[in-house]
């Protein structure tokens, strides 16, 4: 799978493209480390460009909130396909993490989480 | 590999990568025998065989999966044959709710095999795990929503 890392602001957006499954899912979390290691803890993972989870890919998603909760952070999974939002819904993980349909919204809620605001 | 008109067959390792080209052929044959209303059924059934396929790759330390798809006027069915030690995946599972308190990473496969085919199968056949699963054409499945 490909990931694209860009800021806005201090918040980390990362496009994902391709498939989020058992074979690639590790490289997901190892990006994550790496930027969590430099304390870079506010993730907006866009979904928009993954084709399709299994599994895996979802308990990756997971890894990667309670990596980021431990530290004091936050991540939001933005712009789901049907299918890839089906999966959240069914193993009720979207009542865990953040998952919404916009991105806009999704780089609100992660510069509000810094600074206390409601989100 | 065999394909006709409305069967499938393939033999491979269980590794990922192979289940990864495996769901791309099975995801092809759907995509042709298939309705053509039906694109998010074929998402949902190479999920759940994804799901029961990786189970095998991850508990059953089988050296070889067979699989088989057959589509039928109202379902499809595909089975599934790994040589590993006897692993049954239909067993009870349950989802971890809302309440529960750090997020699980894992234990999801088996809840979506179960959730998104109508009917899952387990038999020792032999020497192999034999699973079945079967979904109907029209049927919603309950993550519809």
């Amino acid at each position: 799978m490909e990931i694209n890392i860009s800021m806005d602001g201090d918040i980390v957006v990362m496009d994902l493209a391709g498939d989020l499954v058992a074979s690639t899912a590790e490289q997901l979390k190892a990006q994550v480390e790496k930027l969590a290691d430099k304390h870079f803890n506010r993730i907006l993972l866009d979904m928009s460009g993954v084709n399709f989870m299994d599994s895996s890919g979802l308990g990756m998603c997971m890894a990667v909130h309670k990596m980021l909760l431990q530290s004091g952070g936050l991540v939001v999974c933005a712009r789901p396909s049907e299918a890839v939002a089906k999966i959240f819904r069914v193993t009720r993980a979207d009542q865990k993490l953040r998952v919404i349909p916009d991105r806009g919204e999704g780089v609100r809620i992660l510069h509000a989480s810094a600074t206390g605001a409601p989100q | 590999m065999n394909r006709s008109e409305n069967r499938f067959a393939l033999v491979f390792e269980p590794v990922f990568p192979k289940i990864d080209e495996a769901r791309a052929a099975l995801t092809a044959f759907l995509q042709r025998s298939a309705p053509a209303d039906a694109a998010s059924f074929c998402g949902d059934f190479c999920l759940a065989a994804t799901e029961a396929l990786n189970n095998v790759v991850e508990h059953s330390g089988a050296s070889r999966i067979e699989i088989a798809c057959a589509v039928y006027p109202d379902a499809v069915l595909l089975s599934i044959k790994d040589d590993g030690k006897p692993f049954d995946p239909t067993g009870k599972v349950s989802l971890p709710g809302p309440e529960a308190g750090a997020a699980p990473e894992g234990g999801y496969g088996r809840s979506i095999v179960m959730e998104l085919a109508d009917s899952v199968h387990y038999r020792r056949q032999g020497s192999l795990n034999a699973l079945t699963l079967r979904k109907s054409w029209t049927k919603q499945s309950r993550g519809g929503r």
